[in-house]
């Protein structure tokens, strides 16, 4: 992964590169390794050659807060404000604040932007920017309950100080961290008119220095790594519990994905439905990278703090609705592109899915079947019979005879015409077939 | 009408990160405004300093 820098860009990583904050926060895993780049000249879209170029170590998968559960979000604003605190430890500090700066390899988040860093002059200027597209999110989702990945989804720079403020009406805005940083703020940004760079030359004036943004670094730090959701009970947090498998099937299917991780050398491997984790965590020894993905939030934030304390290290949870993954936002639609785009997986596992595509969400079989063909890469999935218990539950909330045309013979029709059939096996004593799957050349 | 597309909201933050930093900001900010500050959070006190303001323009204006 390449960056060209500017004159003024090559300066500050100059600055970086000699300070003891850049080995410091690369030894400990919260920044980037990054090198500069001696290949030949590359061109800037301005027409001129970068005055210098670097190369930072290629992300395993970009992903956004908005794909992001709560703890994720916590976690990694709490990275950036350490970084910050680091760099302000040696005279620098962060040009701007937005949470796009971090990066998850694996479940540990990681600041990517070595273009940020730059030398100490006043306040922090990233203040805002950490607000509208972190800290913000996490107040509502913390206080109140609003999970943010729709608000961070719905605007590429975050949720605005009035907006956030709209939400905390009442006894509400004495909640922890918004009386200062959601009310006064807008009521700041509502009523002070001075340009940034005026307020900036004042406010040193009045003996604004490194002091007093190193304390509001380490407060924010405190804040925001004390922020907690309350736990409830979700739609699949109690799966393991309440579902169907036998011990022996349970280990039949286990046998089965992990038959098909350990031929192929897949170095990426995409679990959809992950739930609770169970095959993401058995196929992570056998390849680089598991994106586990699964749709109920509170399930994937379980998901993580365990991976966090426990392992393996090469496993991210993802919040993800498969009947509407993120689609790309910002300019041009490019800026943040969409999620499926990203994933270019070498196996996709779809486990116990199938049903809840096609009769828990509508989606005709045969859209299903080519969507998973889109993947362009081998496929382990799970055919649950329409008389599976499981399914049954979800056809008991749908009008009688609309789902006539889901048979696992008709499923067999579709993959036949889209895939290879490597393998296939009835998983024993359950009404349910499994599928080892390459795309047809 | 104030073209709200040339509006800093910048500024405004800049201060409230001076804030977060604790005691030392709010002093750091109560000296940048002097009674200013006040002015920030009261309309009532805000109306009283475009007041001022204003005379304060004309004045000029008509010197």
């Amino acid at each position: 992964m390449l960056r060209g820098l500017s004159e003024r860009g090559a300066a500050d990583w100059d600055r970086l590169q000699a300070s003891p904050a850049f080995s410091q926060l690369v030894a400990s895993g919260q920044l980037i390794p990054t090198t500069e780049y001696l290949g030949p000249a590359i061109e800037s879209p301005r027409g001129t050659p970068w005055t210098k170029v670097l190369e930072h170590e290629a992300l395993p998968v970009v992903t956004y807060p908005y794909e992001w559960p709560f703890a994720m979000l916590r976690d990694a604003a709490a990275l950036e404000l350490e970084v910050l605190a680091t760099a302000l430890d040696h005279g620098l500090t962060l040009k701007d604040g937005t949470i796009y700066n971090v990066q998850f390899i694996g479940s540990r988040p990681v600041f990517i932007d070595i273009g940020s860093f730059t030398k100490f002059d006043t306040v922090w200027a990233g203040y805002r920017q950490f607000c509208e597209t972190s800290l913000f999110s996490l107040l509502m989702h913390a206080h109140l309950g609003l999970p943010h990945q729709a608000m961070l989804r719905g605007k590429i720079d975050g949720v605005p100080a009035d907006h956030a403020r709209a939400v905390f009406s009442g006894r509400k805005k004495w909640k922890k961290g918004v009386f200062t940083h959601v009310v006064l703020q807008a009521a700041a940004q509502k009523r002070v008119t001075a340009s940034s760079e005026s307020m900036k030359a004042e406010l040193t004036k009045s003996g604004a220095n490194i002091d007093l943004a190193k304390a509001t670094a380490k407060k924010m730090r405190k804040l925001v790594a004390g922020l907690e959701v309350s736990t409830k009970r979700s739609t699949w947090s109690d799966y393991r519990t309440t579902c169907t498998y036998t011990s022996e099937s349970a280990a039949f299917k286990r046998q089965f994905v992990e038959a098909a991780a350990t031929t192929g050398q897949p170095k990426r491997i995409v679990d959809l439905g992950a739930n609770d984790g169970e095959y993401s965590v058995l196929v992570a020894p056998h390849c680089e990278q598991v994106i586990a993905c699964d749709f109920d939030e509170l399930v994937i934030d379980r998901l993580y703090r365990r991976l966090r304390a426990e392992g393996p290290a090469n496993v991210l949870p993802l919040v993800v609705d498969l009947t509407d993954p993120s689609p790309g936002i910002g300019w041009a639609n490019r800026e943040r592109t969409a999620w499926q785009e990203r994933m270019q997986p070498d196996l996709v596992l779809a486990l116990a899915l199938i049903h809840h595509l096609v009769i828990g969400a509508n989606v005709p079989m045969p859209m299903v079947v080519d969507w998973m063909r889109a993947f362009d890469s081998r496929l382990v999935i799970e055919f649950v019979d329409p008389d599976d218990p499981q399914s049954k539950r979800l056809l008991a909330n749908k009008p009688a005879g609309l789902f006539d045309d889901y048979t696992r013979e008709r499923f067999e029709a579709l993959v036949a015409t889209r895939f290879d059939i490597v393998r296939a096996a009835e998983v024993p004593g359950q009404p349910r077939k499994l599928y080892e799957l390459s795309p047809e050349a | 009408m104030r073209n709200l597309a040339y509006l800093d909201a910048g500024s405004g933050s800049m201060i409230l990160a001076a804030i977060a930093g604790g005691v030392a900001g709010i002093g750091v900010v109560f000296k940048t405004f002097g009674r200013r500050i006040t002015a920030v959070f009261s309309p009532a006190k805000r109306a009283q300093l475009k007041a001022e303001q204003e005379a304060l323009a004309a004045a000029e204006e008509s010197n």
